[in-house]
């Protein structure tokens, strides 16, 4: 019985160490996009590779055959652009000004992961160290645009496919304070675009191409909309972290 | 008797001709003369000519992704295991897919009556009188004969917005040229949506006078399409200079914004016209609409 009871508290405390809270989305204050706010810098991760994704065909057989089955989309996929996705920086930068906040746009992309790890947690605390940014960029706040996946995803059941390909664009942006390292401002943006009508038309797959735009224009729209509209609410909002079905 | 027999026989024959001779024939306008310009014939196709649906959310489902196990004692057991799984997982994927159109055809419920009163014929002749004058088009019946004349059918397919404020026609042509003309048989698609509806409450607008507006409005993008369509096949339009680049247009859909990877023809008067990267046309409202001034301008033209 004793045995039972340390090999179950064992079980818990591994599970309990494995489970972390989602960062929640925070809206953005009106303070901190304001003259008064201190200078902001503006930076991009580097834009991920085009590519595709087969979530769910786990096993590598499984991975091997929808690898194969798309392997005209994915060559395909390598030949779109990011359109004006490199350019949002300036795009967020522009609308700050226009608020009356000191704005500067940092060129280079920053290496997230790069970061060492914070050491203090709590909530809107950001996993990584931002602090020692402050000195190297000269900014008070930093506004960072991270797009993680760009392309096409279609999941499957093993070897079979449950769906239609989509767009996707995945990514996140966030203003961290370099004085606390919290966040100011943090929204996870995840656009899932499919094309309309038959979507199997290589080589060019125009159906997708479109829908792949559309979702470029909706991320924009989604990382943009909290410096157009007049968001001056403190409190974090519990946006579910799920997949959009944007509604403009 | 025999007589009798007779005096039946001959009067059901009498009978037969003199119906067969009151039946209509159909109109044939293949011996039309030249002294008569007509540049298209137009009708009817023989089916799916007009449908009016609910408009599809454009942000559609994707399934979700998950885990198998097959029951595979072995090789051949597997793949029947994988057949199986598939044909499962596609008629789900149909069946998602018809209860998502039964969803969206719920938002014309409260049109249906007016709807039932539509008729193809009464659109064409509507939207033969709104077209310009440049091009002369006949509407005739669906068993009408054209011999080598040029025809075109058009499947009518029209959808309200999601917000009930704007009317989609979705325009599938099929253009036969004349037997002695250069221009080659076209298929094309033409999507034409009209301006929001501004005031007022969408239902009371498109129903009011025994629906007018919304047969006006159907017959008023009916026009635009055939036109588009027209011009595509006299090579005003096509071919857009593939040298043009296609870019992401923002255009209105109702109050919704949406977008489309295209080439842009034209831009104005709050239209855009625009070539698809499947080749069709779309004939939108400009995003973000100018001012009324502008809007006034433009009807007058």
């Amino acid at each position: 019985m004793k045995t039972r009871f340390w090999i179950f508290l064992v079980i818990a405390v591994l599970i309990s160490g494995c489970a972390s809270n989602p960062q929640q989305s925070v809206a953005l204050s009106k303070e901190v996009a304001s003259p008064q706010a201190g200078r902001i810098g503006v930076v991009m991760t580097a834009l991920p590779k085009l590519d595709t994704y087969f979530p769910g065909a786990d096993c590598l057989l499984c991975y091997a055959t929808a690898s194969a089955m798309n392997s005209k989309l994915t060559a395909h996929t390598k030949t779109l652009t990011y359109e004006g996705l490199p350019n949002l920086k300036e795009e967020v930068a522009s609308l700050l000004r226009n608020k009356g906040a000191d704005v500067v746009v940092i060129n280079e992309s920053i290496n997230v992961s790069g970061l060492k790890s914070a050491s203090q947690k709590g909530e809107n605390v950001a996993p990584k160290d931002f602090t020692s940014l402050q000195q190297k960029y000269g900014v008070d706040r930093l506004l960072v645009i991270d797009i993680s996946k760009l392309g096409f995803i279609r999941n499957y059941s093993a070897y079979i496919p449950v769906g239609a390909p989509s767009a996707q664009l995945r990514g996140l942006g966030y203003m961290v304070n370099l004085r606390s390292n919290k966040y100011e401002w943090y929204e996870e943006v995840w656009v899932l675009q499919g094309a309309e009508g038959n979507w199997d038309e290589p080589p060019k797959f125009p159906g997708l191409t479109n829908a792949y735009f559309q979702a470029l224009e909706m991320g924009r729209n989604r990382l943009l909309k909290p410096f157009v509209s007049e968001q001056t609410t403190n409190r974090a909002s519990n946006t579910p972290n799920n997949p959009v079905t944007v509604s403009n | 008797m025999c007589n009798w027999l007779a005096n039946c026989f001959r009067i059901s024959v009498l009978a037969m001709i003199a119906a067969s001779a009151c039946a209509a024939e159909p109109a044939d306008f293949s011996k039309v003369g030249s002294e008569e310009k007509i540049d298209y014939y137009f009708r009817e196709p023989q089916k799916d000519g007009l449908a009016y649906r609910g408009m599809l959310s454009p942000y559609n489902s994707v399934g979700r992704a998950g885990n198998m196990m097959y029951p595979a004692p072995n090789a051949v057991g597997l793949i029947a295991a994988v057949l199986t799984h598939a044909l499962i997982a596609d008629s789900a994927q149909k069946a998602a897919q018809n209860q998502a159109q039964q969803e969206a055809d719920k938002t014309l419920s409260p049109y249906q009556e007016v709807i039932h009163t539509i008729n193809y014929e009464q659109l064409a002749m509507r939207a033969l009188a709104k077209m310009s004058q440049n091009v002369t088009v006949r509407f005739i019946d669906k068993a009408a004969v054209v011999g080598n004349k040029s025809l075109v059918e058009c499947s009518l397919a029209y959808a309200m917005s999601q917000d009930q404020t704007a009317l989609i026609l979705e325009n599938r042509m099929t253009i036969k040229a004349a037997a002695n003309d250069v221009k080659k048989d076209r298929t094309l698609s033409v999507r034409v949506i009209s301006p929001s509806l501004k005031e007022g409450k969408p239902e009371e607008l498109w129903t009011r006078n025994n629906g007018e507006r919304l047969i006006e409005t159907s017959a008023l993008l009916l026009a635009q399409s055939l036109q588009i369509g027209f011009l595509d096949v006299q090579n005003i339009h096509a071919p857009v200079d593939d040298a043009k680049p296609f870019q992401t247009v923002r255009y209105k859909e109702g109050s919704d914004e949406r977008y489309e990877r295209a080439q842009i023809v034209s831009n104005q008067c709050n239209r855009v016209l625009m070539r698809t990267l499947r080749g069709s046309y779309m004939l939108v409202p400009a995003s973000p609409i100018s001012s009324d001034t502008q809007e006034e301008h433009c009807a007058s033209l």
